[in-house]
């Protein structure tokens, strides 16, 4: 009795850590001297995912205005003043197929720079995401999307890198127990982790009164 | 006694340093051409350039284009005048949709009438009597067991001008190999590797039919039509 009640707590605990998972992000910060009050975008750099780029730099955009003192330059204004974007931009990696090395010092910062000119942005938080891996998961048709994403948060027109980071947005479909079950509510759990630390690091936290 | 235990130690290691050694080659044709018995003109006027905006696939066309400029047996379009002439090229470049053009059942020179058309108004643009087109068939895969094994399918199309026809093409995948300890993924090393062996052996195998005399050596690697 007592064994299966273990078990039974065990297992309840193992779920509740699955399902309840919140996200912790760590951007590696060059430099903190950032102007809390500045004008910041979020710019797609990589185009092969088009609609997780679009719900990615919504939710982060989202959330930099919601708990961040930054004046945020929303995607619609991005569009209008940007031609063609968004489009590729040269980034911090060597891409091979399936998997991407990373290399800070390959990013096309002069294209950045013009884009930020054209904003008038004082910071560029610039997203890649160049690679997404599908693997079977759980019973059936249950599957766990991996989309490996590379950051690069910019001040302009120092030109200055102020902070990077890598990490992967998942979610699941079809037949999975626990985790995200959709690019949007992955993107949601993983903006709040994201500003949470770029808010922490730069000191633009909005006080709660 | 003693030479049982070092014939005991070494067997591991000579087996090892056979299998690390890239596969067996079984010969392979890399490129073909469309009809028998055609050949390319040395010392004519050639570009090189990507089918998608994948890094795989402008890494490919960069590197080709390197060994021709290298070979001096044509006259080679500069990286710099692509960029110049070709809107947006090669990083927001978009020629070849692989989901169509890739289907095994078409024909080894298929090129849809709409990417022949973009063709001719770059090579017109160029001024070249040859246009190279390199994309990967699918992208650059990997499996790991007892090795990181690495493939690279690769299709090209040789047009030649002002006649449009489609002279010569490439259907073909390249893979290597390395154990898989202590890593298990492939390095920098391996990738950057495959990709010469790819690039070497198609540029090879169009010299040849160039007739021009190749004296670069050839990498051995895994290759299979695709």
């Amino acid at each position: 009795m007592v064994k299966s009640l273990l078990c039974c707590l065990v297992g309840c605990i193992g779920i509740s850590g699955i399902i309840g998972c919140s996200e912790t992000i760590r951007h590696t910060f060059m430099k903190n001297d950032v102007n809390p009050k500045g004008r910041i975008a979020v710019i797609i750099a990589e185009t092969k995912f088009p609609d997780l780029n679009k719900i990615f730099a919504d939710k982060v955009e989202s959330e930099l205005s919601k708990s961040t003192t930054f004046e945020v330059i929303p995607q619609d204004i991005i569009m209008q003043k940007i031609k063609d974007y968004p489009e590729r931009i040269k980034g911090p990696y060597k891409s091979a197929g399936m998997s991407a090395i990373r290399k800070y010092e390959l990013t096309d910062v002069d294209t950045l720079n013009k884009i930020s000119a054209k904003l008038k942005a004082d910071y560029l938080y610039v997203v890649w995401i160049p690679i997404g891996t599908i693997e079977s998961a759980g019973a059936g048709d249950g599957k766990l999307i991996y989309m490996d994403t590379i950051v690069q948060l910019f001040e302009f027109p120092t030109k200055r890198e102020i902070a990077h980071a890598k990490y992967i947005i998942a979610w699941n479909q079809g037949h999975v127990i626990g985790g995200y079950h959709s690019p949007e509510e992955s993107c949601a759990a993983y903006s709040k982790a994201i500003v949470s630390d770029i808010a922490k690091q730069t000191k633009s936290q909005i006080v709660q009164k | 006694m003693k030479k049982m235990i070092s014939v005991r130690i070494l067997l591991p290691f000579v087996f090892c340093s056979i299998m690390v050694g890239c596969f067996s080659t079984q010969p392979a044709p890399i490129y073909f051409p469309a009809n028998q018995g055609y050949h390319l003109t040395a010392h004519k006027r050639i570009a090189v350039i990507t089918g998608t905006n994948d890094d795989v696939d402008i890494t490919l066309a960069n590197k080709m284009m390197e060994r021709l400029v290298k070979s001096g047996a044509f006259i080679v379009v500069s990286q710099e005048e692509l960029s110049k002439k070709i809107p947006k090229y090669p990083l927001n470049f978009h020629l070849i949709d692989r989901n169509d053009i890739n289907i095994i059942d078409k024909s080894e020179t298929y090129l849809p009438e709409d990417v022949q058309k973009k063709a001719e108004l770059i090579a017109a643009k160029l001024r070249v009597d040859y246009l190279l087109i390199v994309w990967s068939i699918n992208e650059m895969s990997c499996t790991v067991r007892d090795y990181v094994v690495v493939r690279l399918p690769v299709a090209t199309r040789m047009i030649e001008y002002p006649s449009k026809d489609i002279v010569g093409y490439s259907r073909i995948q390249y893979s290597n190999a390395r154990l898989a300890f202590p890593i298990s993924e492939p390095s920098e090393e391996q990738i950057d590797d495959l990709y010469n062996i790819t690039s070497t052996g198609i540029t090879n195998e169009i010299l040849r039919n160039a007739n021009i005399e190749v004296k670069i050596e050839e990498k051995k690697g895994d290759r299979k039509p695709w």
